[in-house]
């Protein structure tokens, strides 16, 4: 009884005096941020090379109907020889741009790590073995003791470890992901400028057309000249093959259009998360601090009666 | 180049590259001139994608560019988690250095008996 009483008013003094020394810890508001950010990442970062890819299929195609309608045999081979070299460069630009986005899917991953429970539930296990430990290392010195028998402190020992444990996890994983969203808050938005930037230069402006139009009135003029030509001649197959064409060709533009808005609704959510790591002074965020530090005694407390009854 | 600035260029080169695209087939022309006019033709092709490739090509730099910097804020990232997870692992470590104790005190009191 003694013990117990002694664990609860030492853990209550620790935490007395990290909030005297206002320690802020990980608090469910965070980590609800940090899962709405996750959520707005979520399946985002092969949209503009989605779009980039698009746009390489269709110059390709362009490309099929600009050698068609060539006569000289040396500039046919001289323009499938750049169509191909061009189409592999603008891939290459898609895979960079995936490349340089998966690099946001990491950090999305690692911030979920950063405010999981993993931490702590590691900590109860290990907290766990040592209680275990030192109980065995009393039951031991008991059996050989011939007078004097020592009462066994394991549980005790295992429930401040965890107690002080989980609070200094708590705290360390605030620090972390407070440091990591503020440094991360310039590149996004950095990020975010070049990818708007990118679809801006596919959607167009008021001032010229983007070039997801551009493939469209290119693909579109190819194909004329190629009637005029004669090759190939209109025919149902033709047709269908040049509307399908035409179909994907526009759909860049849409695309891009959409890819803007996901990323600014992406940008916009990691904003939200760096404003809700900033310290806040308000009584709701006290309270919900006080909650977090609450519920590590709780588990504290359970581990040392999981092990009491244990025994 | 600003944005605006190459995608009006890109628009200019694509409606010349169509109008002398379309001009081959004038049966008018001479069959010399035409093959002047198609070299045109291939030249202002060969143009127009270059600086496609080089609107996008801007772009992606920049986006690679702020990439590193967040894979950088990534590996801090890393190294925080390791620490944290270093608390949990003393633990255990200490854990494991009280079962050492206990067996070697049980061992040597067994030697000593």
């Amino acid at each position: 009884m003694f013990v117990k009483k002694k664990f609860i008013q030492t853990l209550t003094l620790l935490i007395t005096l990290l909030f005297i020394q206002g320690c802020a810890v990980l608090t469910q508001s965070q980590v609800d941020a940090v899962k709405s950010f996750a959520t707005a990442a979520n399946n985002y970062s092969d949209l503009p090379s989605t779009v980039i890819n698009i746009h390489a299929d269709s110059k390709l195609e362009e490309s099929y109907f600009i050698s068609a309608n060539l006569s000289d045999p040396e500039h046919i081979v001289e323009t499938m020889d750049h169509k191909a070299t061009n189409y592999l460069k603008i891939k290459k630009q898609a895979e960079a741009a995936d490349s340089a986005l998966s690099v946001i899917d990491a950090y999305v991953k690692l911030l979920q790590k950063l405010s999981s429970d993993d931490f702590t539930n590691q900590l109860n296990e290990e907290s766990v073995a040592l209680g275990t430990a030192i109980d065995a290392g009393i039951a031991r010195y008991n059996s050989n003791a011939n007078d004097k028998k020592v009462n066994s402190f394991g549980s005790t020992s295992a429930g401040i470890v965890r107690g002080i444990g989980g609070i200094r996890i708590k705290q360390k994983q605030t620090e972390a992901l407070k440091k990591a969203v503020n440094s991360a808050e310039p590149v996004m938005q950095t990020m975010t400028k070049a990818i708007v930037a990118l679809m801006d230069s596919y959607i167009g402006n008021n001032e010229s057309e983007g070039l997801a139009e551009g493939a469209v009135k290119s693909l579109k003029a190819a194909y004329k000249q190629s009637l005029e030509r004669g090759k190939p001649s209109n025919s149902v197959k033709n047709e269908k093959n040049i509307t399908q064409l035409l179909i994907k060709a526009n759909s860049i533009k849409s695309l891009a259009e959409k890819n803007k808005v996901a990323i600014k609704t992406f940008q916009e959510a990691h904003t939200k998360l760096h404003a809700n790591m900033q310290k806040k002074e308000d009584l709701k965020e006290g309270i919900e601090e006080i909650n977090v530090l609450y519920g590590e005694v709780r588990a504290a407390q359970k581990l040392k009666n999981d092990l009491d009854k244990d025994k | 180049m600003a944005n605006t600035e190459r995608l009006k260029v890109i628009q200019l080169v694509r409606e010349a590259k169509k109008s002398v695209g379309s001009a081959r087939f004038d049966p008018s022309i001479r069959s010399s001139d035409r093959q002047i006019l198609e070299k045109l033709y291939i030249k202002l092709d060969d143009i127009e994608d270059n600086l496609i490739l080089g609107e996008i090509a801007e772009k992606v730099a920049l986006l690679t560019k702020a990439s590193k910097d967040l894979e950088s804020i990534n590996k801090k990232i890393k190294e925080d988690i390791k620490e944290l997870e270093g608390i949990a692992e003393l633990v255990g470590k200490v854990a494991n250095g009280v079962k050492i104790l206990v067996n070697l005190a049980e061992t040597g009191a067994e030697l000593l008996t």
